[in-house]
């Protein structure tokens, strides 16, 4: 099922807490008439049921191929895609500096070690925080890492 | 200088203000001196007409995205063929749900003037 960023966010929070329109919309911070756009296609498709009080639950009971694809791989990399390329144009048309972060490098055996320690140190550290997730919803962040070969980014740049 | 040159060259200053002549040089491939020539009141050629005209409609036209897209779609592999269908389906769909989005907000105005 193609999906838009926003709607994931929309998916991923409910899976972890019920909620009404007003405090979804806080949460992600989107303005209510665009999740209400939002909630009415998951409401008709059945993946998002709203009660009598008005809170939004995920429908556990969908049938197995809406839940396949929930996680359909082409989505979630388009989805990733427009993410991430928000994230640079942010660093490269707004100047935020944080919003993304490259550099092309080389490393020495011990100097990728070092990295990889670090990196390791990084997952526990977000993992610890998965796990205790705060209760305080409007603070939410994105964060992502990643490496690549020369080798590899090379090879597919331009794989057609 | 007629007035339809006249206007397509307002329409030209309105569009690119700061372009110098080498740019439009560049854009309309007319040569440097005859583009000065032309803003200063020499009357222009039809081919020098359509060649502004080309220029000033240039956001608009698809046609050239589109012959590349089909060129794409035939030469590419299967999978890359269904992924690219699904990045132009993707855009459509968030247009779509900025349309509504935008349809509801019209709607509220509208409801509460």
């Amino acid at each position: 099922m193609l999906m838009t960023f926003t709607q994931r966010l929309v998916l991923e929070t409910l899976q972890k807490d019920h909620m009404d329109h007003r405090e979804l919309a806080s949460v992600l911070g989107i303005d209510l008439l665009t999740l209400r756009v939002l909630m009415e296609d998951f409401i008709v498709k059945g993946i998002v049921l709203q009660n009598e009080d008005g809170i939004y639950r995920l429908n556990k009971k969908i049938n197995e191929e809406t839940k396949k694809g929930l996680v359909d791989h082409k989505s979630l990399h388009l989805e990733t895609i427009d993410f991430l390329s928000d994230c640079v144009e942010d660093r490269l048309l707004n100047s935020v500096q944080n919003s993304f972060n490259c550099k092309k490098i080389s490393m020495s055996e011990s100097e990728y070690k070092m990295y990889q320690a670090l990196i390791i140190n990084l997952k526990s550290f977000v993992e610890g925080l998965e796990k205790n997730s705060a209760k305080d919803r409007k603070h939410h962040q994105i964060i992502y890492w990643g490496e690549r070969s020369y080798e590899n980014a090379t090879r597919h740049a331009l794989n057609y | 200088m007629s007035k339809l040159q006249d206007a397509i060259i307002s329409s030209y200053k309105e569009k690119y203000p700061t372009d110098k002549l080498r740019h439009i040089s560049e854009k309309t491939s007319i040569q440097i001196t005859r583009v000065f020539r032309i803003l200063n009141g020499s009357e222009m050629k039809i081919s020098e007409y359509e060649a502004f005209e080309n220029c000033l409609s240039e956001d608009e036209k698809h046609t050239d995205i589109l012959d590349n897209l089909k060129c794409i779609l035939s030469e590419v592999s299967h999978d890359k063929k269904s992924f690219l269908k699904l990045m132009i389906q993707k855009e459509i769909l968030k247009l779509k749900i900025a349309q509504r989005t935008e349809g509801y907000r019209s709607h509220f105005k509208e409801a509460l003037c």
